[in-house]
C-alpha cells in the first residue's frame, strides 16, 4: 500500500480539521468548539475508516458493482428533484434523521466507477465514435440531474473527470476536441438556463465591483483575505477577516481564504504541496497499473480531486467565478468529505496491484 | 504516453495556481494588508426609495420621508467621555442614560448600533458636521413611511411591516433584504413589487476618520414606482367622517369604467401605528380587537344582501319572460306556503302591486311569488351573471368570492335537498345568499350602465404609465328590461313611499334600492345601493351599515349625503 499516499491524505484531513475550527470559531462565540467542528471530525473519522476498508477491498470487485452505484445515484438525484425541499434555494440534500447527504457528491464517485467499468468492457473499441459518443451518454444524465438542482459546480466537474478517463484509455484526440469545442460554442445556450444569480456570479467574476454587496462582496473579502495573509500568515485562529465575520462561506467554500489569511503564502503553498504530493502519487498508480480498470479509476480520482483544488483556488483568488466547488478533505460538508476519502482509499486499492 | 501528457496538463494547472497566489500574497501583499487591517473597508446599502401613492388628481396619500437616525460603531469610538458628553448634550439626553445606550451598543462592538431615532433634521446635520471629531459616530439617514391621511382611506391603502425570517428564506432570490419593508395588505402589499424598487449599495475604503477616500464598487438604487389611485381623496375622507363610530361599508364607484373613487371601511386604523415603534401597543389592541378593524368589509367581509337583491329577482323573470312590468300580485302581508308562513315587512300588506310598485315599496310576497315561478335555479344562474359569487378581481388582496347557493350547492356543502321555502328565500335576498359590498356595487352598475358588468380597480397608473384595467362583458339583457327595473329603482327614492326617501337630493335624481338583511343576531344588517343621476349615472354607490337596522335609515340617508357631497366636488 502506499503509504506516502496514505499519509498526505491524513496530513490534510487533519489539518482541515484544524482550519474548519478556526473558520468556526467565531461562531461559537470566541473560542469554544462549535458543532461543525465535532460534525467535521466525525466524519473524517468516517471517512478515512472507508478509505482504510476500501483500500483493503479488491477494487475490481467493487467496479462489478458499478453499474448499479451509479443506477441507484441517479434515482435518488431524481427522487430529490421530485420531492426535496428547498435549502438556500436549491434541492441538493436528504435528511436521515441527523445526517444530511449530498447524492450529487457521491455521483461524482458512481461516475467514475460506471465510466470505468463501460470502458474497461469496451477497451478494443474506444477509438470508435459510438463508444465515444455512448461514454458521454452514460454520464448525461447525472450531469443534467444536477444542473437542474441547481448546482453548477459539482455539474461542471464531470465533464473534466469524464474528458481526462476518456483520453488516458486511449479515446481519439480528433473526437474529444470536436466534443470540448462543441461544448465551448453551445455556451451561449447554457447560459440563457442558468438561473440569475449563477448568471450573476459569472458576470460579477469579470467585475466584482458589479455587485459589491452580493457576490462581489465575497470575492472581494477573499482577496483581501488571503492577501494581507502575506508570506507568513497571521497566525493560527488570528485571521481579523474571518473572526469578525467579513467572510461569508468561511467554513465551506471559502476555507482556502482563512488559510491563506492564517498561514500565509508560505502555508497555503504548503498544503498545495500535500495536495500535489497525492496527485502525483495517484498519476504514478495510473502509470504503473497493468489493467485498464485501475488506470481509468486512477485518472478518474485524480481529476476529481485536482479539478475540485484547483478551481477552489482558483475561485477565491479572483482567477475563476464562484461555482461552489469545495476544497477536498478540508471544507466542511460530510459528503465531500466522505467521497474524497472513497477516491483515495479506491487509490490505495489499486497500488496495492501495482506493488505485486 | 497519454499519462504524461495528463500529468503535464495537471502540472501547469498548478504552477499558475501558485504564480496567482504569490502574485496576491507577495506582491500584492501590502495593498490588502492595509485593507484587512484597518477596518478600510465599509459596505453601505443604499435602499430604494419605496414608490409613493397619491389619489386621481395626483394629491399625495403615503410617501416616504427621510428619518435620522444617530449610531455608533463601538469598536470605533476613541474618546468614549468626550463622545457622552457631546451626544448628552446636543440631544439633550442626560449623560447616564447615554452611558447605558454606549454600553448596550458595546456587546456587539463592530456593528452599527442605533442611539436615537427620529432625530429632527437640523439637529442631525448639527452631529453630522461635528461627526468628524468623534470617530465611531455616524449619523444614518433612513426612508419612513408616512400615510398623510391617517386612518383615511386605511382599507385601500394598507400598511407595511418589516420581513420576517420566515418570509426572507422564501424571497431572497427576488431582492429582498433581511431589513426590507413589505406591504402587509392593501394597494401596499398587492402592488409590493412595484412599489419597491431594487436596492443598491456601495463598497467604499475609508480613511482612519470614517471618510470616504475611494469606492470600489458601486450599485445604483432602482427608486420603486409611484401609484396613482383612482380614489378622489375628498370624497374619500368624506364618507370615512361619515363611519366614524360605526361599523359598516362606502363604496363609490364610477359604473361606467369600475374605476372605485372611495371604498371606506370602518372600523378602520390610522397605518402610521405600524411605522412608529411608539405604536406597538396600539397595533397589538388591533390584532386582538374583536371588532376586526384590520379587516377590509368591503371586499373580504360577506353578508346577505336582503331586499337589494329584488333588482337581480326582477330582471331574472323579466329576461326569461317569467313575468312582465305589468303582471301584478296580491300583498296581504304574508305568504302561505305549506305549513309556513313568510311574510312581508309591510304588516298589512302592499295590495295589488305591479313590478314597479313592488320594487318601490320592497314588496316581499311580489318577489315570492315571482321567485317561485322562476325557480331556485335561474335565480342562481342570473346572480352568477350578475357577477355574484366570485372575485371582482379588484386589486387589492384577501378578496372573498361569497356564496351564490343552488340545489346543486345545497346537497353538496349541507347535504340536504333544495326546499321552495329557499328559493322563496332567496328571492328576497335572504338564505345562503352571501356577498361583499364591492359585489353589490358591481351589480347594481349593471343597471346604470345599460347592462354591462365592470371590472373595479383602484389603481390609475404605475409609474406614469397608465394601467388599462377597463374590462367590460356586456350581459346581453333587453334594453326595456333593463329601463323597467331602473325605472323601479328611481321610484323608490324619488316618489312618496319609496323606502328609500331619505337617499333623495336637491336637484339630482338618485336611483337604488333599500335592503335589511336578516342575521342571526337580533339587529338587521342596513343596505342602500344605487346610483345617480338616475338619466344619465356618473357615480354608483353602496352602503352596508353592518348590524345596524333598516336600510331605509342611515344607509339611504348617508347614500343620499354622499351624492350631495360627490355634487359639491363636481364629480357628478
Amino acid at each position: 500500500m502506499d503509504k506516502i499516499l496514505c499519509g498526505a491524505a491524513v496530513l490534510v484531513s487533519v489539518l482541515g480539521i484544524a482550519f474548519v475550527y478556526s473558520a468556526t470559531s467565531s461562531l461559537a462565540g470566541g473560542g469554544g468548539i462549535s458543532a461543525l467542528v465535532i460534525k467535521q471530525t466525525a466524519w473524517v473519522i468516517t471517512g478515512l475508516f472507508i478509505l482504510l476498508v476500501i483500500s483493503r477491498m479488491d477494487y475490481l470487485k467493487i467496479l462489478d458493482l458499478g453499474y448499479a452505484a451509479y443506477a441507484l445515484n441517479i434515482a435518488a438525484l431524481i427522487l430529490l428533484l421530485l420531492f426535496g425541499g428547498e435549502r438556500y434555494g436549491a434541492r441538493r440534500w436528504i435528511t436521515l434523521g441527523p445526517v444530511s447527504l449530498q447524492p450529487s457528491e457521491f455521483v461524482k464517485i458512481t461516475v467514475i466507477l460506471a465510466l470505468a467499468y463501460f470502458l474497461g468492457e469496451r477497451r478494443e473499441k474506444i477509438g470508435s465514435l459510438g463508444t465515444f459518443i455512448k461514454a458521454l451518454l452514460l454520464v448525461l444524465p447525472a450531469a443534467l440531474l444536477i444542473f437542474m438542482q441547481p448546482d453548477l459546480g459539482t455539474a461542471i466537474v464531470l465533464a473534466p473527470i469524464a474528458c481526462a478517463m476518456l483520453f488516458a484509455c486511449g479515446a481519439r484526440v480528433k473526437h474529444l476536441v470536436s466534443v470540448m469545442s462543441l461544448g465551448f460554442f453551445s455556451l451561449p445556450v447554457l447560459w440563457l438556463l442558468l438561473k440569475d444569480y449563477q448568471k450573476n456570479r459569472l458576470l460579477v467574476f469579470i467585475n466584482p465591483n458589479l455587485d459589491p454587496l452580493g457576490a462581489g462582496y465575497t470575492i472581494i473579502q477573499s482577496k483581501i483575505a488571503i492577501g494581507s495573509g502575506g508570506i507568513f500568515g497571521k497566525g493560527w485562529l488570528n485571521g481579523t477577516q474571518n473572526y469578525l465575520r467579513f467572510l461569508p462561506e468561511r467554513h465551506t467554500d471559502f476555507i482556502f481564504s482563512v488559510i491563506g489569511e492564517e498561514w500565509g503564502f508560505i502555508g497555503a503553498m504548503m498544503l498545495l504541496g500535500l495536495y500535489a504530493v497525492i496527485i502525483w502519487r495517484g498519476i504514478k498508480i495510473a502509470h504503473d497499473v497493468p489493467d485498464i480498470y485501475g488506470k481509468a479509476i486512477a485518472v478518474g480520482v485524480v481529476t476529481l480531486i485536482a479539478f475540485q483544488v484547483i478551481v477552489n483556488v482558483s475561485m477565491t483568488i479572483g482567477l475563476m467565478p464562484v461555482v461552489g466547488l469545495p476544497l477536498p478533505a478540508i471544507s466542511y460538508g460530510g459528503s465531500n468529505t466522505i467521497v474524497t476519502f472513497l477516491g483515495i482509499g479506491l487509490l490505495l486499492s489499486i497500488s496495492r496491484r501495482v506493488h505485486r | 504516453m497519454r499519462i504524461r501528457i495528463f500529468s503535464l496538463v495537471l502540472g501547469v494547472c498548478m504552477l499558475a495556481l501558485s504564480a496567482g497566489l504569490a502574485y496576491v500574497q507577495v506582491f500584492r501583499h501590502e495593498k490588502y494588508r492595509v485593507m484587512s487591517e484597518e477596518n478600510r473597508l465599509k459596505v453601505v446599502p443604499l435602499m430604494a426609495p419605496r414608490g409613493s401613492i397619491s389619489d386621481r388628481n395626483g394629491k399625495p396619500l403615503v410617501k416616504d420621508i427621510l428619518s435620522f437616525e444617530i449610531s455608533v460603531i463601538y469598536s470605533r469610538i476613541k474618546n468614549k467621555e468626550a463622545l457622552t458628553e457631546f451626544l448628552s448634550s446636543s440631544l439633550t439626553i442626560p449623560e447616564e442614560e447615554i452611558l447605558s445606550l454606549l454600553a448596550e451598543a458595546g456587546k456587539e462592538p463592530y456593528v452599527t448600533s442605533c442611539l436615537a431615532q427620529n432625530v429632527g433634521m437640523e439637529k442631525a446635520i448639527q452631529i453630522e458636521e461635528l461627526s468628524g471629531e468623534y470617530p465611531g459616530l455616524f449619523v444614518e439617514v433612513s426612508a419612513k413611511r408616512e400615510y398623510l391621511k391617517g386612518r383615511s382611506a386605511a382599507s385601500v391603502l394598507g400598511y407595511i411591516g418589516y420581513i420576517n425570517r420566515y418570509e426572507f428564506d422564501k424571497l431572497r432570490t427576488y431582492g429582498y433584504k433581511i431589513n426590507d419593508r413589505m406591504g402587509r395588505d392593501g394597494v401596499e402589499k398587492y402592488y409590493d413589487d412595484y412599489l419597491r424598487g431594487r436596492h443598491g449599495g456601495k463598497q467604499v475604503e475609508v480613511d482612519h476618520r470614517g471618510r470616504e477616500v475611494n469606492m470600489l464598487g458601486f450599485r445604483e438604487p432602482l427608486p420603486g414606482k409611484d401609484l396613482r389611485l383612482t380614489i378622489d381623496i375628498d370624497l374619500q375622507m368624506y364618507c370615512d367622517k361619515l363611519l366614524e363610530g360605526k361599523k359598516g361599508v362606502i363604496i363609490v364607484m364610477d359604473p361606467n369604467t369600475g374605476e372605485v373613487i372611495a371604498m371606506a371601511s370602518a372600523p378602520g386604523y390610522d397605518p402610521n401605528v405600524f411605522i412608529e415603534r411608539s405604536g406597538e401597543k396600539s397595533v397589538r389592541e388591533l390584532l386582538n380587537s374583536r371588532d376586526y378593524p384590520l379587516l377590509n368589509r368591503a371586499v373580504s367581509g360577506v353578508y346577505p344582501m336582503g331586499s337589494v337583491f329584488k333588482a337581480v329577482t326582477a330582471i331574472a323573470a323579466l329576461e326569461t319572460g317569467t313575468i312582465v312590468p305589468g303582471t301584478e300580485f296580491s300583498c296581504s302581508g304574508q305568504l302561505t306556503l305549506g305549513k309556513a308562513v313568510f311574510n312581508c315587512w309591510r304588516k298589512n300588506g302592499h295590495g295589488t302591486v305591479s313590478l314597479l310598485e313592488a320594487i318601490k315599496g320592497s314588496c316581499n310576497v311580489y318577489f315570492f311569488r315571482t321567485g317561485l315561478l322562476l325557480g331556485g335555479e335561474k335565480i342562481a344562474v342570473f346572480s352568477k351573471k350578475l357577477g355574484l359569487g366570485e372575485k371582482t378581481g379588484i386589486d387589492l388582496p384577501g378578496e372573498k368570492e361569497g356564496t351564490v347557493p343552488s340545489a346543486a350547492w345545497k346537497s353538496r356543502k349541507l347535504n340536504q335537498k333544495w326546499y321552495k321555502g329557499d328559493t322563496v328565500n332567496y328571492s328576497i335576498g335572504q338564505g345562503y345568499l352571501l356577498c361583499s359590498p364591492l359585489q353589490v356595487v358591481r351589480m347594481m352598475s349593471v343597471f346604470a350602465n345599460g347592462g354591462q358588468l365592470v371590472s373595479p380597480f383602484l389603481v390609475k397608473d404605475i409609474g406614469g404609465v397608465r394601467v388599462n384595467a377597463q374590462r367590460s362583458v356586456d350581459l346581453g339583457f333587453s334594453r326595456e328590461n333593463l329601463n323597467a327595473v331602473k325605472e323601479g329603482l328611481r321610484k323608490v327614492v324619488n316618489d312618496v313611499h319609496g323606502t328609500g326617501m331619505k337617499a333623495k337630493i336637491e336637484g339630482i335624481a338618485v336611483a337604488g334600492k333599500t335592503g335589511t338583511a336578516q342575521t342571526s343576531r337580533k339587529s338587521s344588517h342596513g343596505w342602500f345601493s344605487g346610483f345617480a343621476p338616475a338619466e344619465d349615472p356618473k357615480l354608483a354607490i353602496v352602503v352596508f351599515d353592518e348590524y345596524g337596522g333598516r336600510g331605509g335609515y342611515y344607509a339611504a340617508e348617508t347614500a343620499g349625503k354622499v351624492f350631495q357631497r360627490a355634487a359639491e366636488l363636481g364629480l357628478l
